[in-house]
């Protein structure tokens, strides 16, 4: 059993949009700190209570709210960030429902809400107009009333299951 | 043309790829970090031991308690000093070496209780009464004995939080010259002559991207003075962001006012006086707060008498000082307050005369505009009565599905006040590319004005509007600004960009005119080329902008558009609300917005502001406020003091009419706060029609 002290550093491994990284963090680091630190700053901090849901990355393919894990609790994980999500220089059909349907004001809450959005239409590619705002329900927004938002999955959703099918 | 179509935003490609740039996203070498130790008494003195070096009241600001404490702390959560760490875990830990010592002084919260001065909020107050101003219109007593029906009472429009999902923060930075802010703030123009005055150096204020503000901030906030501060003492770059709760704890609060009335009418239901009091709680005194908040004060007194033909009236608006967060705008900041007062009186009125809600509306409304209210409030332009008549059939329809499924409706109409002045700036130029530069003195922070200004410079200037770039928020790329709040940015902004382009456009025809040698009268501007009339040549945008330079013409104007009067929207909401019998939960079914908010230059924009307008509004009818205890404000996260989430949100229509533009080149007038302004009584009024009598108090919670 390995043990760390308080004030020991631990070195960590992450894969963090198909590139590895190496870090040494306090065992107290938040993992969403420590993706900040290395450069993820899309990925944002919006309370300090796991609501707003500003910190979402995907993580072994669930969303996870990266404020309420610690860094080293990470080690060894697959984690998927905004900044990950483009292929290629194309946008994904998430990213450009939001751009058409307007479904971002200020944006600060828009890469948590997107990283959901890409869990939610995984697990559901045909969700109904109740499910997309349960889908979300962990994502705060205080811009768009949501509604674009909705728009903007709906929007995505037809878009992937149209070229999938 | 691009004006009046819903262009896509320019500002989205970086947000939506987690390539903004928010404050805390700036990182400069050898930063450290900044933590503030705030109180956790109302009132009292204060005496701090500190194991680490701590930076109080007595450094920056010696002898004054604003805006750090240095003897007397008169809020919880006031900043009585800072430490500086390494980074957000250390100065943390940092907190805890720090040791504050309270005397207690009694307190007061309450601001009906605060105004008979039996407990001082601050001991260097004369009186906690800070604000007293009274409006009269015609003889309102003499009115009011002679109405035949005469109702009174009490309505509260309790504290709220702003609560943008971004809190503040600012990174300061001493270069040696000159102290250079970024800031999430409203304004870095109106930052910059704040903190210049304040350390009488000069600074650089930059506005990154900014995740919302909603009012909260537009001040400079008590840690901006004190990190400037710190920065410029210890000469390294340093970092301030609070959590959560600490914002929630000192900064954004806003509302707070009550009436007590008294409304005369006719047997008909049409008002023959009105005389009221305006209470708002101030919060404690810190003067950048108070200069805010007491124009709100009387912007609530004066938009009593909303979009209604009221003649006989007293309002008399008072604004108190207690030991709560100094009192900031929130948006709408003391419109909507206003609203909420006529507009529950108005529904009041429906049901204890047995008039429908419309009706009563249509026999009180300002019949023709221009029309001066009778507090002195011009409303410019439109037609109050056709945009009743229009509503009208929604209206039917939504009385027909209540009835079938037991719903009810809530109405609530508003006339608002918006672009404000004095001026706004802005700078268009050229480069030898031609590519073309705007930039803005407002400071966007969400609203989309950006893609708003493109479309206006594309128009005049004729060119496709991915020629045009647009910036903003940085006091060293044009010479002033004012800022964006008051739902002031696309009217009196644009303007200033309008009147800027065009003055670029006379410049682009007399260089095209030079570089093709003939007199300027000879040469027509048109889709960005300069043609000569007798001979037909013509010059495209690049070679007139190639040959300006060339010739040594600069292409770089600045218009700075001043305000000569400010421009009212107005329109009627409603929403379709049911009430569960057994535990009296409200939830807003259906919304809809009908807006007169003169020409309209982008629809997808401008819809855009009344969805997150209305759901705010709706969420001050039935889910936020502050909660008290001894003091203290007890719901300080986003759980206790509930933000709504989608499924809370309803599915919200927006129509929009144009029988009135606005007198700014643009025509149109502002949108930004005319759904948080509506929307509260909106669903109140549902509620009230529902049990039968009108709530006086919000967040609506069954009894
Ligand atoms: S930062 Fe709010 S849930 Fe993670
Ligand atoms: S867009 Fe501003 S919080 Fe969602």
């Amino acid at each position: 059993m390995k043990v760390v002290n308080a004030n020991e550093k631990v070195s960590i491994k992450l894969r963090i949009n198909g590139k590895d990284y190496e870090d040494v963090v306090e065992p107290r680091k938040l993992l969403v700190h420590a993706l900040r630190d290395l450069g993820f700053t899309g990925v944002h901090v919006g309370c300090d209570s796991s609501n707003c849901g500003a910190c979402t990355v995907i993580m072994n393919g669930k969303s996870v709210k990266s404020c309420t894990l610690l860094a080293v609790e990470a080690n060894g994980a697959d984690i998927l960030t905004i900044e990950g999500l483009e292929k290629d220089g194309k946008l994904h059909p998430i990213q450009e429902g939001f751009w058409e349907k307007h479904g971002l004001q200020c944006g600060y809450c828009t890469p948590g809400m997107i990283m959901e959005a890409y869990f939610l239409l995984k697990e559901n590619p045909h969700p109904t107009e109740e499910e997309i705002r349960e889908g979300i329900s962990g994502n705060l927004c205080r811009c768009t009333g949501y509604q674009n938002i909705v728009e903007a999955i709906k929007y995505a959703s037809e878009k992937m299951n149209s070229k999938t099918d | 043309m691009y004006i009046g179509k819903p262009v896509k935003r320019i500002e989205d490609l970086n947000l939506i790829r987690g390539r903004g740039q928010y404050v805390d996203d700036i990182v400069l070498p050898n930063m450290k970090y900044v933590a503030f130790v705030r109180s956790e008494r109302p009132h009292a003195l204060v005496k701090v031991r500190s194991d680490v070096p701590f930076y109080g009241g007595e450094v920056i600001n010696p002898g004054l308690d604003f805006p750090i404490v240095s003897k007397e702390t008169t809020y919880v959560g006031q900043p009585l000093g800072a430490v500086v760490g390494r980074d957000q875990y250390e100065v943390h830990d940092m907190l805890e070496e720090v040791e504050v010592e309270y005397q207690d002084l009694p307190y007061e919260v309450d601001p009906r209780k605060a105004m008979k001065d039996e407990v001082k909020v601050y001991s260097k107050l004369d009186t906690n009464v800070g604000l007293r101003k009274e409006f009269v219109a015609g003889d309102p007593e003499k009115a009011l004995k002679e109405s035949p029906v005469v109702i009174e009472g009490e309505l509260r429009n309790q504290r709220m939080i702003a609560t943008p999902m971004e809190t503040r923060g600012i990174v300061a930075w001493f270069d040696g010259r000159r102290v250079n802010v970024w800031s999430s703030t409203q304004s870095a123009h109106f930052l910059r002559r704040n903190l210049t005055s304040f350390l009488k150096t000069d600074v650089h204020a930059v506005q990154p991207d900014v995740g919302g503000a909603f009012g909260s901030k537009i001040i400079t906030h008590p840690e901006e003075y004190a990190v400037s501060f710190l920065s410029l003492k210890l000469g390294i770059p340093l970092k301030w962001v609070p959590t959560r709760t600490e914002e929630m704890m000192s900064s954004g609060h806003g509302r707070d006012k009550s009436l007590s009335y008294k409304v005369g009418t006719t047997r008909d239901g049409v008002i023959t006086a009105l005389v009221g009091t305006v209470i708002g709680n101030l919060g404690a005194p810190y003067q950048d707060a108070y200069d805010d908040e007491s124009g709100n004060v009387l912007s609530t007194s004066r938009m009593i008498l909303g979009p209604y033909n009221i003649r006989n009236a007293r309002v008399e608006a008072l604004g108190v000082y207690t030991n709560l967060v100094p009192t900031t705008s929130y948006r709408g900041a003391g419109r909507p307050e206003g609203t909420f007062f006529i507009e529950s009186i108005m529904n009041e009125l429906s049901l204890e005369l047995g008039i429908d809600q419309l009706e009563i509306r249509k026999r009180n409304v300002v019949k023709s505009t221009p029309y001066q209210n009778a507090f002195g409030i011009t409303y410019d332009s439109g037609d109050y009565t056709e945009i009743l008549r229009k509503s009208e059939p929604y209206y039917e329809d939504f009385k027909r599905r209540a009835i079938e499924e037991g719903l009810c409706v809530g109405l609530g109409m508003y006339v608002e006040i918006t672009g404000f002045g004095p001026w706004e700036t802005a700078r268009v130029y050229v480069k030898s590319d031609g590519k073309v530069v705007v930039i803005s003195g407002a400071g966007p922070h969400g609203q989309g004005d950006g893609t708003a200004f493109a479309q206006i410079a594309a128009d005049v200037l004729e060119l496709p509007i991915e020629e045009v770039e647009v910036q903003w928020g940085d006091t060293a790329i044009i010479e002033d600004g004012i800022g964006t709040w008051g739902s002031r940015t696309v009217t009196v902004g644009g303007s200033a960009v309008m009147q800027a382009s065009q003055m670029l456009k006379d410049k682009l025809k007399q260089a095209g005119s030079k570089v093709l040698n003939v007199d300027v009268e000879e040469v027509e501007y048109e889709g960005g080329k300069v043609k000569d009339r007798g001979s037909g040549k013509a010059l495209d945008f690049r070679e007139v902008v190639s040959g300006a330079y060339k010739l040594g013409i600069p292409l770089d104007v600045t218009a700075v558009y001043p305000v000569t009067r400010p421009t009212s929207p107005y329109g009627i909401h409603m929403a379709l609300v049911s009430l569960d019998r057994e535990t009296g939960t409200a939830k807003v079914r259906d919304y809809l917005a009908i807006d007169d908010v003169g020409n309209v230059i982008n629809p997808m924009l401008a819809e855009g502001q009344i969805h997150g307008g209305v759901l705010q509004g709706i969420s001050q009818a039935l889910y936020e406020g502050v909660v008290l205890e001894e003091g203290r404000v007890v719901n300080l996260n986003v759980v206790d003091y509930l933000i709504p989430t989608a499924v809370e949100s309803p599915r919200m229509k927006w129509e929009h009419f144009t029988f009135g533009v606005s007198s700014h080149p643009t025509g149109s007038k502002g949108i930004g706060e005319a759904g948080a302004v509506v929307a509260t009584p909106v669903i109140m009024n549902a509620v009230s029609q529902c049990l039968g009598r009108q709530v006086k108090e919000m967040p609506w919670r069954p009894a």
